[in-house]
């Protein structure tokens, strides 16, 4: 027996988180709240 | 065999994890490909990737390049790599299975993961605050393990209603999320529960043939990439020795399980 999700498409979802990461506009548009960017 | 889709925990991005990224000089945006196994373009979670990003209008060495890397069932190897990826500057590495997320995980705290992790639950193993707040680098899509593997026990009891002895193969170089949650099922479900833990694959004829002992009423599998590589090796074991069996992989019913 099996019994799980439809892989391939559990699979499939990750092309559009990559797809949304290449996406993201640069940080400048997010209000700074790293530590790092405020320091230097 | 039974195919059904149900719940998965979706991580939501996390924006800060961005910072990271320099500023892009408009080159080629780069995927690092991080993966346990060995060079296969048709591995399922490869190639749905490779067609998901063509779908979305991206072409191939034009508007997106992916670094590939293979640990060749190497796990240990795997840090090595996820490393090697970072210092390319990949845009964001791809990640299949528990190892690899973790060897990505590890290389940077930055660089954006997108993960495909079976056995692990993203905040109990630490790549996530909470899911509505995940921070840090990292976001892909989890089993609901509790929720799976009460299912598979549901399912042994519907098949064998006598069912009170159940052997688990478990992959005892994954997390031992996945063993939890079966044995807090197994105790809603009345069943006595014993883990075969295998951690090479050149274990798994002799534990299986050991478990045979105890009378087992039924075998689970519980899911790690080396267990799915074992599917038609446990398919055949489990026709001869007659023990009903239940896996997550279509390749154990295509195994002729």
């Amino acid at each position: 027996m099996m019994y799980g999700p439809d892989l391939p498409a559990f699979f499939a979802r990750s092309a559009s988180y990559v797809d949304k990461i290449l996406k993201v506009p640069s940080p400048p548009s997010f209000p700074s709240s790293s530590p790092r960017s405020s320091s230097s | 065999m039974i195919l059904v889709n149900f719940l998965l925990l979706a991580l939501p991005l996390a924006m800060e994890a961005q910072e990271a990224n320099p500023p892009s000089s408009k080159k080629i945006p780069v995927v690092g490909v991080l993966q346990p196994g060995s060079p296969d373009p048709a591995f399922a979670p490869v190639l749905t990737l490779r067609q998901g990003l063509r779908g979305l209008g991206y072409i191939e060495g034009q508007t997106i390049r992916r670094e590939v890397r293979w640990a060749e069932g190497k796990v240990e190897t795997l840090p090595n790599l996820a490393a090697d990826l970072v210092r390319l500057n990949v845009d964001v590495v791809y990640a299949t299975g528990p190892h690899a997320m973790r060897a990505a995980a590890g290389a940077s705290r930055t660089v954006p993961i997108v993960g495909d992790d079976l056995e692990d639950d993203p905040v109990e193993s630490g790549f996530a605050a909470s899911i509505a707040r995940p921070g840090g680098n990292i976001t892909g899509l989890f089993l609901n393990l509790p929720d799976l593997t009460g299912k598979w026990l549901q399912l042994v009891k519907e098949v064998v209603p006598t069912a009170r002895r159940v052997v688990v193969l478990w992959d005892a170089t994954t997390s031992p999320l996945q063993l939890r949650a079966v044995k807090r099922a197994a105790e809603t479900a009345m069943v006595e529960l014993r883990a075969l833990e295998v951690r090479r694959p050149t274990e798994y004829a002799e534990v299986l043939k050991a478990a045979m002992k105890e009378r087992p009423h039924a075998l689970i599998q519980l899911s790690s990439p080396a267990i799915r590589q074992a599917s038609p090796l446990v398919a055949e074991f489990t026709l001869k020795n007659r023990l009903p069996a239940i896996s997550l992989f279509r390749l154990f019913p295509e195994a002729g399980a």
